[in-house]
């Protein structure tokens, strides 16, 4: 079934990857896919290989910061189904005469290709470094497919957790979480050794991020993966390389026992939390809520609204803020945690010197905002997949849907970004033309990011928390392709005040001329996704359920 | 076959379900009536095993769809309201899926027949994502019919159905029932259903306002001509617009009939 729902669904794929209207984009991917594996090809040509005991460190740590990440998610974000499945396979896989544990291997299994791919792109990058290629893939992918155990098992535990619990596992988790921001903060800190220069920074990071891996701590969560990792890496005889792949397969078999034994238990708490609170409400404890109209929470969120956005306002354009306000008073903690982190990393090069000035925080800023907050603010285009045909059916014209869907999050976005410049201007001293031009230039980028953030996701739709290769694929080409883009954004920047300079333009000239191209740019890409979702045919480009 | 006991189930703090308790033999046909919200699908996923109980004990040809949840799933069919397909399978690979998971020996015949029994011949190599809701019920259904389940759960079957596919639907549930397999059948279209039901369970905030046979039913309520009138009288609802007259007077006779 599995391979056949893999062949019916790469045949798709293709049609569409090729279709007309996406030739251009999947051209691009395609681009970025080269690049991507050529940059893998000459790392690999021209690095050195790194010491064997630190990069097993680095390995099995990196995967333990992952799994933190995943417990810290699964608490955070909404109870998923059982094991994740979808309504198709809980409709029919779920009910159908098999057991538990054939269920879980199944649901192992589906995991599988994308697992192998994620592999071999790192495997490309590694290559260098590990005696044996054939060794390297299988350590890579018992260690990845146990932290896929992990995460399934994390959202297994949270799903059937009562609401103190969920309370007990987000506060023990975002306590981890934040203990090691915090570490991680003032290893680069230290590192940084009062430089702000970008360079400097990124190379901060990227020791402090390898010492925090390799801290006591995470050596200690990291051991389901120490067999895994010596297996891929260190040189060994052949009987030594056989019992250690048989020690980190049966790891992996573990592990997908655990996956079993944790739904078993999920399924058995989560009973056990009902029953309890049952025996509550026939004590009277608690009130049972017999209506299932209007909750008290969502009156709330309904009165809560601003008054522009109940008002019929440019096309229905206010209506559809009403409704992602809606969303944002629900998911405000997981917004407001999501947008904290960026926050703290855009203020750190003024924090750790003073004089270190704004464009620097600004250059966070830019990339968190290209970066970090579209999958922060997933209030638009991409959580109304399912919804496609409703949206289209709107008396709403192209344009003012667009702008519907993407006013909100971009002025979040913008009002976090005059947050962290104000608080910037707090903590030194900063001229007002610099000002002007960061907040004008960053809330340019914030419609720019939001705009082709939509654009790409209707180019190339996806549901939501789905799986797979080609989700895999595409999330490393939109980071590539991102990243390019700030760049190349970056680098106009820079020419721009070169021209400035040189002909000894005034400040005037210099930020306002900087602002409107940034905005032009932005305006283009808004109307670019306008055209994009008036040409989207609900029924050929909706993706299909898994 | 189907026995229901003290049934509870919350969702938070919300009783979705609330001490609903019925017996069905074998033959039988539950019409599950009620308003919106009144806890049809929640009692109907129960039985199916897809929701846990929060209490109360759930038997399927006595069996315990707790314990013996396995034997339980090959003996029972559950067709939700809109079921979800694997949109990337075609029609014919969908009969093939669910005849390798339930162990269905021979199973092309009886697919083959399925289909052409709901017009699905024509659609058989049509992916089921590309399907209209009618056809995906259909699909659904004849997947459910394929192992010869002992129950039969269906959930608004009947919506997004053309007139033959209802009357082929209404027709292979008086024949599955008259062979001894026990029906629940949900359904808001009372007029469609109220010739088929050997008894009906009217259920109203989670809990069960009437249960018993059609026979019963009326007697409790003697002026109600109809199983709409019936509905309204159990349910204590009143509507503001009187009903429409049909103007077929062999529905009616139906239900007095039965």
């Amino acid at each position: 079934m599995s391979f056949r729902a893999w062949r019916s669904r790469t045949r798709r794929g293709l049609e569409r990857l090729f279709s007309p209207k996406r030739l251009f984009a999947s051209l691009a991917a395609f681009g970025f896919l080269g690049l991507y594996v050529f940059n893998g090809v000459m790392v690999v040509m021209t690095r050195r290989a790194a010491d064997p005991d630190a990069l097993m460190t680095w390995m099995s740590g990196g995967m333990a910061v992952y799994a933190i990440f995943h417990f810290v998610r699964a608490a955070w974000q909404e109870p998923e189904s059982r094991l994740g499945l979808s309504p198709a396979q809980t409709q029919w896989i779920m009910r159908a005469p098999i057991g538990d544990g054939a269920l879980v291997t199944y649901r192992m299994a589906t995991m599988i290709p994308a697992t192998l791919v994620k592999t071999c792109l790192v495997a490309t990058v590694l290559a260098c470094d590990a005696s044996s290629a054939w060794r390297l893939v299988a350590g890579l992918f018992l260690s990845m497919f146990v932290l896929e155990a992990i995460r399934i098992m994390a959202d297994s535990i949270s799903a059937s957790l009562s609401p103190y619990g969920r309370v007990a596992m987000r506060t023990a988790w975002t306590a981890i979480a934040i203990s090691l921001a915090v570490q991680l903060i003032a290893r680069m800190i230290s590192h940084a050794s009062g430089s702000v220069h970008p360079l400097a920074m990124v190379n901060a990071f990227s020791m402090a991020a390898g010492e925090t891996a390799s801290c006591d701590a995470i050596r200690v969560l990291a051991m389901p993966w120490w067999m895994m990792t010596q297996f891929a890496i260190t040189p060994s005889g052949p009987a030594i390389a056989f019992g250690q792949f048989a020690a980190a397969g049966s790891i992996a078999m573990l592990a997908v026992a655990c996956v079993a034994w944790v739904d078993r238990w999920s399924s058995r708490h989560d009973q056990w939390v009902q029953s309890d609170r049952l025996v509550a409400i026939r004590r009277g404890t608690i009130q049972a809520q017999r209506s299932l109209g209007i909750t008290n929470e969502s009156r709330k969120s309904l009165w809560s609204l601003p008054l522009v956005c109940r008002s019929a306002w440019m096309q229905g354009v206010g209506a559809m803020m009403a409704r992602q306000w809606v969303s944002v008073c629900r998911y405000r903690g997981s917004i407001l945690v999501s947008l904290a982190v960026p926050a703290v990393l855009s203020l750190s090069p003024i924090v750790a010197d003073r004089n270190a000035g704004l464009l620097h925080v600004a250059a966070w800023l830019a990339v968190s905002t290209l970066l970090l907050a579209p999958p922060a603010l997933k209030i638009d285009f991409r959580r109304d997949i399912d919804r496609i045909g409703l949206l289209k059916s709107l008396p709403m014209t192209p344009l003012a849907m667009t702008i519907g869907q993407i006013l909100l999050p971009t002025l979040l976005t913008i009002a976090f970004q005059i947050l962290v410049v104000g608080i910037a201007c707090v903590i030194c001293e900063v001229p007002l033309t610099t000002v002007v031009l960061c907040t004008g230039v960053l809330s340019g980028l914030a419609v720019f990011s939001f705009a082709l953030e939509n654009a790409l996701f209707l180019t190339f739709p996806h549901r939501p928390k789905q799986e797979g290769i080609a989700m895999m694929v595409r999330a490393k080409l939109m980071f590539l392709g991102k990243g390019l883009l700030l760049a190349i954004l970056a680098g106009s920047f820079l020419f721009w005040l070169t021209v400035c300079g040189h002909f000894q333009w005034g400040t005037i000239v210099l930020v306002g001329m900087g602002i409107v191209a940034m905005w032009v740019v932005a305006a283009c890409t808004v109307l670019a996704t306008a055209r994009i979702w008036h040409r989207f045919d609900s029924r050929l480009d909706t993706p299909i359920a898994a | 076959m189907i026995q229901v006991d003290d049934l509870h189930k919350l969702y938070g703090t919300t009783a979705a379900v609330s001490g609903v308790s019925f017996a069905l033999a074998p033959g039988d046909i539950c019409g599950l009536v009620g308003p919106n919200g009144a806890g049809k699908t929640t009692t109907m996923r129960t039985l199916a095993g897809l929701t846990a109980p929060t209490s109360g004990d759930l038997r399927v040809d006595g069996l315990c769809v707790r314990r013996d949840s396995i034997e339980v799933r090959r003996r029972l069919a559950y067709v939700p309201d809109d079921p979800p397909l694997f949109d990337d399978l075609t029609v014919g690979q969908h009969f093939d899926l669910i005849a390798g998971l339930y162990g269905v020996k021979d199973h092309v015949a009886k697919s083959h027949e399925l289909m052409r029994s709901f017009d699905l011949l024509p659609k058989m190599n049509a992916l089921t994502g590309s399907l209209s809701r009618g056809m995906r019920q259909k699909v659904a259904i004849g997947c459910s019919y394929l192992y010869d389940p002992r129950v039969l759960l269906l959930d608004e079957p009947l919506t997004g159905l053309d007139p033959p596919g209802i009357r082929v639907l209404l027709q292979s549930i008086r024949q599955r029932a008259a062979s001894g397999v026990t029906v629940i059948l949900s359904s808001h279209l009372l007029a469609m259903i109220q010739h088929v039901c050997t008894h009906v369970l009217v259920m109203q905030s989670g809990q069960v306002e009437f249960f018993g046979t059609t026979a019963g039913l009326r007697i409790r309520h003697p002026e109600a001509t109809t199983l709409e009138d019936a509905y309204f009288a159990a349910t204590g609802q009143t509507v503001a617009c009187p009903p429409i007259e049909i103007g077929f007077a062999a529905i009616d006779a139906g239900w007095a009939t039965t």
